[in-house]
């Protein structure tokens, strides 16, 4: 074996693994390993220790505030000994919110729920569901959205010469305010130039068609007139006054 | 012969200590041979296909429509066996091969009947393969790093039992004499995590556990087998080859006893930080978050230790692969331990939690960290293995250079990303379209980072096949980056 | 410590202390939740009905949770609530009648936990499932195609099935129709809603 470029003299040859128990010609690479690992014997600094008792403290006064006095149905940090900031709202109460307008309230309604079906920008999905900007469903009478929204609808409906053949869920369990701003919203959205309605009028509607159970199909719908609003709530500029009820009639179970 | 070695550290180098010794090390490692060489092999295989799925994954995100034909590659299932493959395939078998390795080191005692550990190896292999397959045909149990389906567990319970009654008893037969720090934390890691994977399966599987009680035992579960498994392993690696590659013992016995004791005791307690807002008792979240920030004991604890160990000796980087890695990986362990107690204080968490970003971490951890140190591991033990040294320094250059860019790269996209995708998820106004398209450019970085990672590995794994091919260098010196100045 | 019995108690003994608290203690604090029962007898949260619980086991084997959490933070924690992903946090009680329980980890996707509030219309979702570009054209969900079957209208077209106009995967004159696994899963999403009050939970008004 000739020596290698760094002019150390010949190395045996490895250790051939064929043999194993021919220990005597040694593994160059264990025969140049440095002794096994050791300990040294440093001692701890001081400034660690106080570090580290810092850290306990610190963590010692968290845990003794917020864990609710370790009861199986303390859900919140506030619960306990903490209060929540802003004063007076109690343990697991949210944090009132500021005012929005009707129009804001139903935007973020319809981001949040609408927008799916409907698309953020009103034009809805082709073949699927209709869209709500430039609908005559929508610009016109609110008598008959304020139902939709109410009570949703189902089956074949024409929305601007094109039949659509879906259902749309009742959005019932919202409250007046949330429906009149919904409406409000999609009124004067994506170049709709309709007027708004209120919560009052809402609650009227809702008072009407309280017994229905089942979704509007459009022929039942198309009973109250196109143009036809809501009547004005109370305190509201009088408008024209409104027409007989044409929906007098509990809701019977629709024809399929 | 051996009085010819030159080393220019005045440490007893082998050609002074007794032949004893190296008699000792080279029948240890002869022992080891087999058992190691085909957990390393094994890893190595599941550490390119998890790069694959792992790429395929991340692609996927930022272009959905990609292979999406077929329900074996949906998305939802090649995540999983991604994570899968890594954590069981990759990770367990460097981890289990490095632990058995160092064990049989330090105690001085050869690894007896090592059929055994080959055989529990293979099981291991087959319940993975199992349950990975179990994975993509749809019946993953959806439960985060616990989803192979209930027929693929016991294989690994079984096989894992072999492997860890094999190792505690390398520690029972220990040569008598002092008890080094490796040696707790490889012992402590082979107990813990049969009790992990044993308990969370059974009380998964078998007990009547419903509703969020679930939350608790899975997070339980998985963040311990990243602090009480993979860390303690890799801990012991690098408390074993910094000191021996450097020839220098250890800064101080005491700070490696405080870290020990307070990483198990605080790391264990950790697990609810996953789920910090949840549907829990305030009480059990809170307990995480403190012992979450308690970790700063422990790690800072092993920062100090390793560094002052190795102050003075950071020149030594520039030419040993192993101790380049592995350091690599020690400092990346301080950084994310410390990322960590940041992701786990509540006003921080606010923006973090359910983002990119703790997916950036998981990767800092599971990559930076551990698998780093890994191949520092490899690259140490390897030639003692196969009885020829590395081949390539080039090739060594290569794969170190392009999985600390890779992953540097990924966890700067991800954790860039995943801030901004977590301070638009935090301020309601912001619509989830804008969300989703904000972090699209990041998720196509990280697919990048993922290719070179991919490269890096494949580098390994082609310079490993030709030392189990033994067409490595023979020669007594061994592979540095540039030409050493001491020996290693 | 060179003794491996104190050595085996410590590593024992803080594993137990931890696994107390993480594992048993939970289990003692919530194992024997029960829904809340009415006057009426209604429970909640109401039980699912067997083709939702099939849903479930569809969303476990296809990984939705992985993008979707299911779970409302309060006020302090996010704005879960700020955006109506929810009318209230949600708490242990709700998920009694899960098993695995979909918590989740990512939001890549939005949260689920009453996506059966927002989104009732199975049709929706099944297009959504089908061809999730269809009706998010911003999204990157998956597709899941494997889910349907794509095939010639004979006559009547099924009851179940629905039209694709546009879809390159779906030629003209065929239709789309919903296989078991599909029907189950959407069947699962229509029922994920927690608007109910419990006595821990209460609902407060919603707006402003």
């Amino acid at each position: 074996m000739s020596a290698d470029p760094h002019g150390h003299p010949p190395q045996k040859p490895d250790l051939d693994y064929s043999e194993p128990h021919d220990i005597g010609r040694l593994h160059a690479a264990v025969m140049r390993e440095k002794g096994e690992p050791r300990d040294g014997n440093e001692p701890l600094s001081l400034w660690m220790v106080s570090f580290f008792g810092a850290v306990l403290l610190i963590g010692g006064i968290y845990l003794g505030l917020y864990s609710g006095g370790f009861q199986p149905d303390s859900y919140s940090i506030y619960d306990g000994s903490m209060k929540a900031p802003g004063g007076g709202a109690a343990a697991g109460q949210e944090i009132v919110k500021t005012e929005l307008t009707l129009v804001q309230i139903g935007e973020k309604a319809y981001k949040s729920n609408c927008a799916a079906c409907h698309q953020p920008n009103g034009m809805g999905v082709a073949g699927a569901f209709p869209p709500l900007a430039g609908s005559e469903w929508v610009t016109k009478g609110d008598r008959r959205l304020a139902q939709i929204l109410l009570h949703g609808i189902a089956g074949p409906m024409v929305v601007n010469g094109i039949t659509y053949n879906g259902v749309m869920q009742s959005w019932n369990a919202w409250d007046d305010k949330r429906i009149a701003g919904v409406i409000t919203y999609i009124r004067q959205a994506w170049g709709n130039t309709a007027g708004p309605v209120a919560p009052e009028q809402i609650a009227a509607a809702r008072a009407e068609t309280k017994s229905r159970t089942t979704n509007w199909t459009e022929a039942e719908l198309r009973a109250i007139p196109e143009d036809e609003n809501m009547p004005p709530a109370p305190g509201a500029a009088p408008e024209a006054p409104p027409t007989g009820d044409p929906v007098a009639a509990p809701a019977a179970a629709p024809a399929a | 012969m051996s009085a010819t070695l030159q080393t220019t550290v005045a440490k007893p180098s082998a050609s002074t200590e007794a032949e004893g010794e190296v008699v000792q090390r080279v029948e240890v490692d002869a022992s080891c041979r087999i058992p190691v060489l085909f957990f390393f092999s094994s890893a190595i295989c599941w550490l390119l296909l998890g790069s694959l799925f792992g790429f395929l994954a991340s692609w996927k995100m930022h272009n959905p429509g990609i292979l999406d034909d077929w329900s074996w590659l949906t998305w939802g299932r090649v995540r999983v066996a991604h994570l899968n493959m890594v954590a069981y395939g990759w990770a367990s078998q460097a981890g289990i091969g490095t632990g058995l390795w160092l064990m049989s080191r330090l105690c001085r005692a050869p690894l007896r009947a090592p059929g055994v550990t080959v055989v529990a190896g293979i099981f291991w292999n087959i319940g993975v393969t199992v349950g990975i397959v179990g994975i993509l045909a749809g019946h993953s149990q959806s439960i985060e790093w616990l989803e192979f389906p209930a027929y693929a567990t016991p294989l690994l319970f079984v096989a894992y039992a072999l492997i860890g009654i094999w190792a505690v008893l390398m520690f029972v037969n220990r040569r008598p004499g002092h008890v080094y720090v490796s040696q707790w934390y490889l012992l402590a890691a082979f107990l813990w995590f049969p009790w992990l994977y044993g308990t969370a399966n059974v009380l998964m599987q078998a007990f009547p556990l419903k509703g969020v009680t679930y939350g608790a035992v899975n997070w339980w579960y998985a963040h311990n087998v990243l602090g009480l498994w993979f860390t303690p392993i890799g801990l012991a690696s690098a408390y074993y080859m910094i000191p021996k590659v450097i020839g220098r013992p250890v800064h101080s016995y005491y700070l490696s006893a405080l870290g020990f004791w307070t990483l198990a005791l605080f790391y264990s307690w950790n697990g609810m930080h996953h789920l910090i807002g949840g549907p829990f008792p305030i009480w059990l979240i809170t307990a995480s978050v403190v012992a979450s920030f308690m970790m700063l004991i422990p790690v800072l604890t092993v920062a100090i230790n390793h560094h002052m160990t190795m102050r003075g000796h950071f020149g030594l980087l520039a030419s040993s692969p192993t101790l380049r890695f592995t350091v690599f990986g020690a400092m990346v362990y301080t950084l994310v331990s410390l990322q960590g107690v940041t992701m786990a204080i509540p006003v921080w968490n606010k923006i973090t939690h359910f983002t990119h970003y703790t997916v950036g971490h998981a990767h800092l951890g599971m990559y930076g960290f551990f698998t780093m140190t890994m191949f520092g591991a490899m690259y140490y033990i390897v030639p003692r293995l196969v009885g020829c040294e590395w081949r390539s320094p080039l090739m060594i250059k290569w794969h170190f250079w392009l999985s600390a860019y890779g992953i540097i790269f990924m966890v700067a996209s991800l954790s860039l990303g995943g801030f901004l995708q977590g301070s638009y998820l935090l301020d309601k106004d912001y619509t989830f379209k804008q969300i989703v398209e904000g972090t699209l450019g990041f998720l196509q970085l990280r697919s990048v980072s993922g290719i070179a990672l991919a490269c890096a590995h494949l580098v390994f794994a082609f310079h490993f096949v030709l030392m189990l091919l033994r067409l490595g260098r023979k020669g007594g010196e061994a592979t540095y980056f540039n030409s050493p100045e001491t020996g290693a | 410590m060179n003794s491996l019995p104190r050595l085996f108690i410590g590593i024992f003994v803080v594993f137990l202390f931890a696994w107390g608290g993480l594992v048993a203690m939970p289990y003692l604090q919530l194992g024997g939740l029960q829904p809340q029962a009415d006057e009426e007898g209604n429970q909640f949260p109401p039980a699912r009905d067997p083709l939702a619980e099939e849903g479930a086991q569809v969303y476990a084997a296809n990984g939705c949770m992985y993008c979707h959490s299911q779970q409302i933070r309060p006020e302090y924690a996010g704005s879960d609530l700020g955006r109506e992903w929810g009318v209230r946090r949600t708490v242990p009680r709700d998920y009694v009648n899960d098993r695995p329980v979909f918590l989740g980890t990512m939001r890549t996707g939005p949260d689920l936990t009453n996506v059966g509030l927002r989104l009732q219309d199975p049709l929706w979702h099944h297009r959504h499932l089908y061809n999730p570009q269809s009706m998010v054209n911003w999204s990157i969900m998956p597709a899941f195609r494997f889910l349907y079957k794509v095939q010639r209208v004979k006559g009547k077209p099924h009851p179940d099935g629905f039209a694709m106009v546009g879809d390159p995967t779906v030629p003209e004159g065929h239709e789309v129709v919903p296989t078991k696994e599909a029907k189950a899963l959407v069947a699962y999403l229509i029922s994920l809603k927690r608007d109910y009050a419990l006595k821990e939970a209460p609902v407060t008004p919603t707006e402003p």
